[in-house]
């Protein structure tokens, strides 16, 4: 027998040439069916509830925004459509920085409407947003 | 000059990792909620000590993948908030649930005293 060169044992080899494809598969795999865990979206302070009593603030810091079932904004009495909403709030609250508005959503409103309207709000940079009780 | 590819495979074995690490599988478990879409959607920070609670659009609502009736939720925050005082509820409510059930939850969670609330919304397109 020839003398074999080299090694004297066979040394088996797993073929490696495949080994970038089943990367690129499994990366796809994941990149389909999974996704990026991000929570997003507005955040507010709700007032702790022995101050549900009606603390006494003066009528002049308080604005009135009242939304009813047909998603209708009414803003200090009057109604106003909802990309009004931002200015007149912006102006009102640059008069008067201590201005509290109160946010007053009937119950059969669309929670659509709801966040609408306090995007709105949230938009004119209003600090100081109280959501009230339906009636 | 032929681009040597030895390392490819490398390479994408370390994206494959971080994806692996960084991404979640999206398992929908019984409710599908369409959320809204506001400017104003900032991203949510905290990790930790947050709870969700999701509102269907029939006024169905899940905490911790279980179904909840209105009145339990209190009971149910209130230890959730003694264990994390900086506890944040996240709401993610359906577009066309009725205003009066997240205001009866969200009287729930004064209850529990469990005042950081997030409405859980999509950027606007």
């Amino acid at each position: 027998m020839a003398a074999k060169k080299g090694k004297n044992k066979a040394q088996p080899e797993i073929p490696t040439a495949s080994m970038a494809d089943i990367a690129f598969l499994l990366i796809i795999f994941f990149l389909v069916t999974t996704s990026f865990n991000q929570e997003m979206g507005l955040t507010l302070t709700l007032p702790p509830i022995s101050d549900a009593e009606e603390v006494q603030i003066r009528s002049k810091n308080i604005l009135n925004i009242w939304v009813n079932a047909a998603g209708e904004v009414l803003l200090a009495e009057e109604i106003v459509s909802l990309q009004q909403v931002e200015p007149e709030v912006r102006r009102r609250v640059l008069e008067n920085p201590l201005l509290i508005i109160s946010l007053k959503t009937d119950r059969e409103t669309e929670y659509n409407m709801f966040i609408q309207v306090l995007d709105q709000v949230m938009k004119a940079d209003a600090k100081k947003i109280s959501l009230a009780e339906p009636d | 000059m032929a681009i040597p590819t030895g390392s490819m495979g490398d390479i994408v074995f370390l994206l494959l990792i971080f994806f692996m690490v960084t991404t979640v599988f999206v398992v929908y478990r019984g409710i599908m909620v369409e959320r809204p879409r506001a400017d104003m959607t900032e991203r949510l920070d905290q990790k930790r000590g947050v709870t969700y609670m999701w509102i269907a659009a029939e006024g169905r609502i899940c905490i911790d993948d279980r179904d909840i009736g209105m009145d339990a939720i209190a009971a149910l925050i209130y230890p959730k908030r003694l264990a994390e005082p900086k506890l944040i509820v996240s709401v993610i409510a359906d577009v066309r649930a009725p205003y009066g059930t997240v205001a009866d939850a969200m009287r729930q969670l004064r209850e529990a005293d469990a005042l950081l609330v997030n409405f859980a919304t999509l950027h606007a397109r």
